[in-house]
């Protein structure tokens, strides 16, 4: 989980805003990711953390300042904007998956039209994500068939097949069921031990505590308050960071 | 005795414990004063329409009223006596709930009665099947003539022989032949297309479905050549070179796209496939043409049946395709043209046109609105506006919405008349343009835009994080349509495309007022005609019996559509 | 606000992106490409359109010169129209131009749209409600009814109706006239009694008018006493009554103040009132009581009747009639175009009565050879006069009449679009969770509480949106009333081009007019539903 700090800068994101209309949701916020950190979002609802992540895939249009992945700025260049979708996956919170492909369908549809693989390589290589996250037996089955738990695994290994280089995590277990939650959170683990870059925006405080190098604490648009993990929970700086612990460590 | 009042007693003592009078009363007459006089009224025009139908034809009354009795008696038993059964629930509940329902069932029953016995005595007992029969004879006859059925018969002065007249119209007899063709290749490819589907032959064998489809695509030009001919000039040459080598240029192209598109796979059989494509089928067309198989039929003749459902048919498939374009137009998320381009390009305009064309228009005025005319660049500027403020600069899609609700803001019947009169001026001087295809090009443009606004709920049915996750793994838009977003809009949009395809189906009656002989257009001519004199009712019944059968099977056939699907979600 | 891991830009961002590849650049190139497309296709139109332009005719302007341009286009429209239409709202003569009969023509679609669309929601309703009935009977009729309609196009149910049932009806010789109302049906249309306005009325509405505002006044007040004392009071039983009496006397005070009809009799008639008329007949007819004269044989009825000479289609005639039908009293009635005629044949002893306007009794009173020995009779006026329809001769006259044509297309678009709205509020009220039902009944209400104050508000939410579409196809199937031949706007339109050839003006004259009134209703209907209906919800 320490982060080797020869590794390079995977994301430099620098005094970023980012506008709804008239409304301001991101207020020059800066942030540098080493290649195999794992960072968590902490803040109340509305504080800009799910907008931060979909900035970084283009999800989101940033206004102002730089975001760059893996060395590709990311600008108005719809050839660098596909590039680094093809880098960056992401998990959602709804999990997304197709409901009228198959799993293994859902999984390999766009390693065969994006990244221009066989099928044939698709599917080894997704079935063997498939069978990493646990449910290798589902491939030929229908979304709809499968648990919460279960499509939101069949996502991360949709996201995983296309070897992405950082992985994004949008509230991926707020819509799950408790006995859920676990299987889920021990995929997203083991993944945090293999080295992966991880940018995840999280309730779980177990999560946050246990795996994550980095903990952000975000309100109204802005960074308040970034530390490690320990840190983070045992000395908080920030009045506000503080209200927000209280309210959450205490149920 | 006693035993006899001990029972008695017994009896009322055990409905007594689950019913009581005085709560049934108020519940059914006397809760409020409404309720009262409701009752009251009903119980008097049902006694009195029953006595009325006792006087008039007493057996069939007196069976139903016997009817009725026996489902009072069995709802009564069943709540007085709590021996439920599920016949008897059933008909208390939904029959005779209450003294208004009661009654209200005898009345329905009674009505409906009466009204099946004149229907039926109408159309079959009194209704004769003569074809021979003259228009003076069918006048006096009380029932119905169905004789105009029988096919053609050499007697003009009877009524048998309207039939044909009905299904093809004023078509040269001698093209029926090629009419019958064109509608069994139509019934048999749909019937294969159903029992593939049915016994699962369609998904699992795919030459089949290939093949299928391919037979599908081919058959509007089938029908072409069956049902309008190949023209020949026989001034022309029997191969135009340049023609030929676009053609091939344009079919290879297309095929380069589909290809890189991965719509379809690269190999060399393909190529040569495409390549040749284009040089044969024009080559073929020309003999065609050339050996007169299929001569030109007069368009303006096709009438009746043959014509509605040429008309219906071309319609639904053409507004699909068109309807879809401007459905993505509407919707279209294309980044739209910057202020800083549309304003000053907005003045330039307006100043341009007042310099050059108001002050000619203003002099020339006759009177206040030419006045207010002369001043129509101000138009320009609200245009801009509407642009800009409305749809951020997108002229795609202000252009669709634009199209879309001018077409649903108009009557049918005023774009297929303005089709049939515009359509000899917007295209090159001399060609003609038949009635029945201008009616089609206005028909599939009135569909298309309701067709649109159907694509469009469909769309937006679909999640917003489809879109996403399409996004996210790196899709482009193409890929992202063909494979996410489309899929699941056709599965949202069949029932909405069934109903649309059989109100197209039932509203091709229209074109007959704007004087294409359809089916009801050749039965409104049908009728004129001194030999089906007073043949109106029945010919009118007939073709509402005939839409109805067809609507409501169609109307079906999509609710179980609808059904399994659903449950298939 | 510390950022303990500053970022370390080492490699500072481009911000130059190729334009080929820019995002923006290519969208607006997109909306270039289009419009560029779009220009090209008018331009091949247009071009198309001028060298055919010979095909539309030479266009004349008013003055008879010949059109180079389209300044003229529509200048034949002021000529005369030179076609009768059927029926009209407004008086319209053969003469009027050809933009008055258009006029008329949108004036009978507005008629039989707006009749149509409030028909349609009240059958509509009370389907869709009897679709959801506990009655099997009835949800099964209101089905079949439904699916009937939803399955027959529009084209032919308006025929059946119009050549099965209406025309089917009985001749004029056989008119019907159920249970002995003065309402009367025959294949030509169906009469029936109707107000009418007279001369007075204005003085009525005025106090109509003040009724209201008093209306207004008195629940204003109440208001106020509410507020102070509590006490609740009846403001809407106290409104109307207040409205009631201004308008009694509003109608006492136009018909007592009304001072412009008359009588021209002569002295010795000794006709000084209408009561004088009624003794005079009873006289005649030797009985005692009106109802017995009416009862005589024809012959002696003739005998006893008053002659009566008016001017065709004046308030007189109405205003005059309808009191003497009032009453019973029998009469003989001659109408005249011009007062001149009438005045001669009163003169030569053709009529006893002659009923006109005091300012028109007046002035020919003079040509009289004996002016003094006539006398001019005022007569009362009530502000709203009954128009009763009655057998003249072989003709109806009097009431209001729905013509045949009006009837099928009324009745054919309300039963027609009633189906299509029986199955939208059928699906609203299913809308509707049966925990709000649950929650109803739990409370106490009753059912048709339930249904007004719960279901039905909550429900609108679901069927106001197509219901615009519906009632906007009803407004444009009117058109259908030309294959009716009944005189709407298209079916004006259609005569028209007939007549002067001139189609391509004429049609896109009338698209624009329906586009206009689809674009006024719907611009309403969706004003209603974003106001009223959609609850904003958090």
């Amino acid at each position: 989980m320490a982060v080797n700090p020869t590794a390079e800068n995977i994301i430099e994101i620098r005094d970023v805003h980012l506008w709804y209309g008239e409304f301001e949701a991101l207020k020059g916020v800066n942030l540098t990711v080493k290649q195999g950190e794992v960072i968590v979002l902490l803040g109340p609802s509305g504080s800009g953390k799910s907008t931060f992540i979909r900035a970084i895939n283009r999800l989101e249009e940033h206004g102002r300042g730089d975001i760059t992945v893996k060395g590709i700025p990311l600008t108005h260049d719809v050839r660098d904007i596909a590039e680094i979708r093809r880098e960056v996956g992401m998990v959602f919170q709804q999990f997304n998956l197709f409901p009228h492909l198959t799993i293994m369908e859902n999984i390999t549809l766009a390693p065969i039209n994006v990244r221009k693989w066989s099928r044939e390589k698709a599917e080894e290589i997704g079935m063997k994500w498939l069978t990493r996250v646990g449910i290798p037996e589902q491939a030929n089955k229908y979304p709809g068939q499968l648990s919460g738990g279960q499509q939101q695994r069949v996502a991360i290994a949709r996201t995983l097949t296309m070897e992405p280089e950082v992985l994004l995590f949008d509230e991926p277990t707020s819509a799950l069921d408790p006995e859920m939650v676990k299987e889920v959170l021990e995929v997203m683990s083991d993944l945090a031990n293999e080295g992966y870059t991880i940018l995840a925006v999280t309730h779980e405080m177990g999560f946050a505590r246990g795996v994550a190098d980095r903990i952000i604490f975000m309100d109204y648009g802005r960074i308040l308050e970034t530390g490690p993990s320990d840190e983070f929970f045992e000395n908080p700086k920030h009045d506000r960071l503080k209200l927000f612990l209280s309210q959450i460590l205490h149920h | 005795m006693t035993a006899i009042t001990q029972s008695l007693s017994q009896f009322k003592g055990s409905i007594g414990q689950h019913f009581r009078w005085d709560y049934f009363l108020q519940d059914n007459v006397t809760s409020s004063i409404w309720l009262t006089i409701w009752v009251a009224l009903l119980t008097m025009v049902t006694a009195v329409y029953t006595i009325g139908q006792v006087a008039s034809s007493p057996v069939p009354t007196l069976i139903i009223i016997a009817i009725w009795v026996a489902i009072l008696g069995l709802a009564i038993a069943g709540g007085l006596f709590q021996k439920h059964t599920k016949v008897g629930d059933w008909l208390g509940s939904n029959l005779v709930g209450s003294i208004s329902n009661a009654l209200l069932t005898l009345l329905l029953m009674l009505w409906l009665a009466s009204a099946f016995r004149s229907v039926l005595s109408y159309a079959v007992i009194n209704a004769t099947f003569d074809p021979a029969l003259t228009a003076p004879e069918v006048r006096t006859k009380d029932g119905a003539t169905w004789g105009w059925l029988a096919a053609t018969n050499s007697n003009p002065e009877v009524i048998g022989g309207a039939r044909d007249l009905l299904l093809y119209g004023r078509l040269d007899r001698m093209f029926v032949p090629r009419v019958k063709a064109a509608g069994l290749i139509i019934l048999a490819l749909a019937l294969l297309t159903v029992a593939a589907n049915k016994t699962g032959v369609w998904q699992s064998k795919k030459p089949v479905s290939q093949g299928l489809t391919y037979a599908w695509l081919l058959s509007p030009l089938i029908l072409f050549i069956l049902l309008n001919g190949v023209t020949y000039n026989p001034d022309k040459p029997l191969i135009n070179f340049s023609t030929l080598i676009m053609g091939t240029i344009g079919v290879l192209l297309l095929y380069g796209f589909s290809w890189w598109q991965k719509i379809v796979k690269y190999s060399l059989a393909n190529v040569i496939v495409a390549a040749v494509a284009f040089p044969i089928f024009y080559v073929a067309w020309r003999f065609l043409a050339q050996s007169q198989l299929f001569p030109v039929i007069n368009v303006d003749t096709w009438g009746g049946l043959m014509l509605t459902l040429i008309i219906a048919a071309s319609v639904i498939l053409l507004s699909f395709p068109v309807g879809l374009i401007l459905a993505m137009g509407r919707r279209s998320e294309v980044r739209g043209i910057p202020d800083w381009i549309t304003w000053p390009l907005v003045i330039i305009f307006t100043v341009w046109g007042f310099k050059t064309s108001t002050p000619g228009l203003l002099a020339d005025a006759r009177n206040t609105i030419e006045t207010l005319i002369a001043f129509w660049p101000i138009l320009i500027v609200a245009i801009g506006y509407v642009i800009q403020q409305g749809f951020k600069g997108n002229i795609v899609a202000a252009f669709s919405t634009f199209f879309i609700e001018t077409i649903r803001g108009v009557p049918l019947i005023t774009l297929l008349f303005m089709a049939i009169i515009m359509a000899p001026f917007f295209f090159k001087s001399g060609t003609v343009i038949p009635n029945p295809y201008a009616v089609i090009i206005g028909y599939t443009v009135f569909s298309a835009a309701y067709m649109a606004e159907l694509i469009r709920g469909g769309l937006q049915a679909i999640p917003q994080g489809q879109y996403e996750a399409a996004d996210a793994l790196g899709l482009n838009t193409l890929q992202k349509m063909r494979f996410v977003i489309f899929p699941q809009a056709l599965r949202i949009l069949i029932p909405a495309l069934v109903g649309s395809f059989i109100g197209n189906f039932k509203s091709s009656s229209l074109v007959s007022i704007v004087g294409l002989f359809d089916l009801v257009g050749i039965a409104g001519s049908v009728v004129g005609n001194a030999q089906w004199l007073g043949l109106k009712r029945e010919l009118y019944y007939g073709m509402a019996l005939f839409y109805f059968l067809v609507s409501f099977t169609m109307s079906s056939y999509s609710r179980r559509l609808e059904a399994k699907l659903s449950t298939g979600q | 606000m510390e950022q303990p891991n500053q970022p370390d830009i080492s490699a500072a961002p481009t911000q130059y992106v190729p334009f080929w590849r820019d995002g923006r650049v290519l969208g607006v190139f997109g909306q270039i490409i289009f419009i560029i497309v779009m220009i090209v296709i008018a331009n091949t139109l247009g071009s198309n359109f001028a060298s055919n332009k010979d095909k539309l005719g030479e266009i004349h302007c008013a003055d008879g010169s010949v059109d180079e341009g389209y300044r003229c286009a529509y200048d034949f429209m002021q000529a005369n129209a030179g076609f009768d239409i059927s029926e009209t709202v407004l008086p319209y003569k053969v003469e009027d131009s050809y933009w008055q009969a258009f006029y008329q023509g949108f004036l009978n679609t507005l008629k039989v749209g707006l009749l149509g669309v409030i028909l349609t929601t009240i059958i509509g309703t009370l389907a869709g409600v009897a679709r959801l009935s506990s009655n099997w009977l009835i949800s099964q009729i209101a089905l079949w009814y439904v699916e009937i309609m939803r399955n027959i196009p529009l084209l032919i149910i308006l025929f059946m109706l119009y050549f099965g049932v209406i025309l089917a009806g009985p001749d004029l010789k056989e008119t019907m006239q159920p249970w002995g109302l003065p309402i009367f049906f025959n294949n030509r249309g169906l009469n029936f009694p109707w107000p009418q306005f007279t001369s007075s009325a204005g003085i009525f509405i005025a106090f109509l008018v003040l009724g209201a505002i008093q209306y207004q006044v008195v629940a204003i007040a109440l208001d106020r006493r509410e507020i102070r004392t509590g006490k609740s009071s009846n403001k809407a039983r106290w409104g109307i009554f207040s409205f009631i009496v201004i308008a009694m006397i509003g109608w006492f005070a136009a018909s007592a103040m009304s001072d412009t009809e008359g009588l021209l009799v002569t002295k010795a008639s000794r006709i000084r009132e209408v009561d004088d008329i009624e003794r005079i007949i009873l006289k005649r007819a030797d009985v005692g009581l009106m109802s017995l004269v009416n009862d005589l044989p024809k012959e002696q009825l003739a005998e006893a009747a008053l002659t009566v000479c008016v001017l065709r289609d004046s308030p007189s005639e109405v205003n005059f009639i309808s009191q003497l039908r009032n009453r019973g009293i029998p009469y003989s009635i001659t109408r005249f175009d011009r007062p001149d005629q009438a005045v001669a044949a009163y003169g030569e002893g053709k009529c006893e009565v002659f009923a006109a306007s005091k300012s028109v009794l007046a002035a020919e009173r003079v040509t009289l050879e004996n002016p003094t020995s006539h006398l001019l009779v005022p007569i009362s006026e009530t502000p709203v006069v009954w128009s009763v329809p009655a057998f003249e001769g072989l003709n109806i006259a009097g009431g209001s009449k729905l013509s045949p044509e009006f009837t099928a297309l009324l009745v054919g678009l309300v039963l027609f679009y009633g189906g299509t709205l029986a199955e939208l509020v059928r699906a609203g009220i299913q809308s509707v969770s049966k925990g709000q039902s649950e929650a109803a009944q739990a409370l106490g209400l009753s059912e048709s509480q339930r249904l007004t104050l719960v279901v039905l508000p909550q429900s609108l939410k679901v069927i106001i949106p197509p219901l615009i579409g519906t009632y906007l196809s009803l407004i444009k199937d009117t058109s259908l009333g030309l294959a009716l031949g009944f005189s709407d706007m298209y079916r004006i339109s259609f005569v028209t081009i007939n007549q002067t050839g001139q189609a391509l003006q004429v049609v896109i004259l009338m698209m624009l007019v329906y586009l206009a009134i689809s674009v006024v209703f719907s611009v309403l209907l969706n004003w209603y539903n974003a106001k009223y209906v959609i609850m904003v919800e958090r």
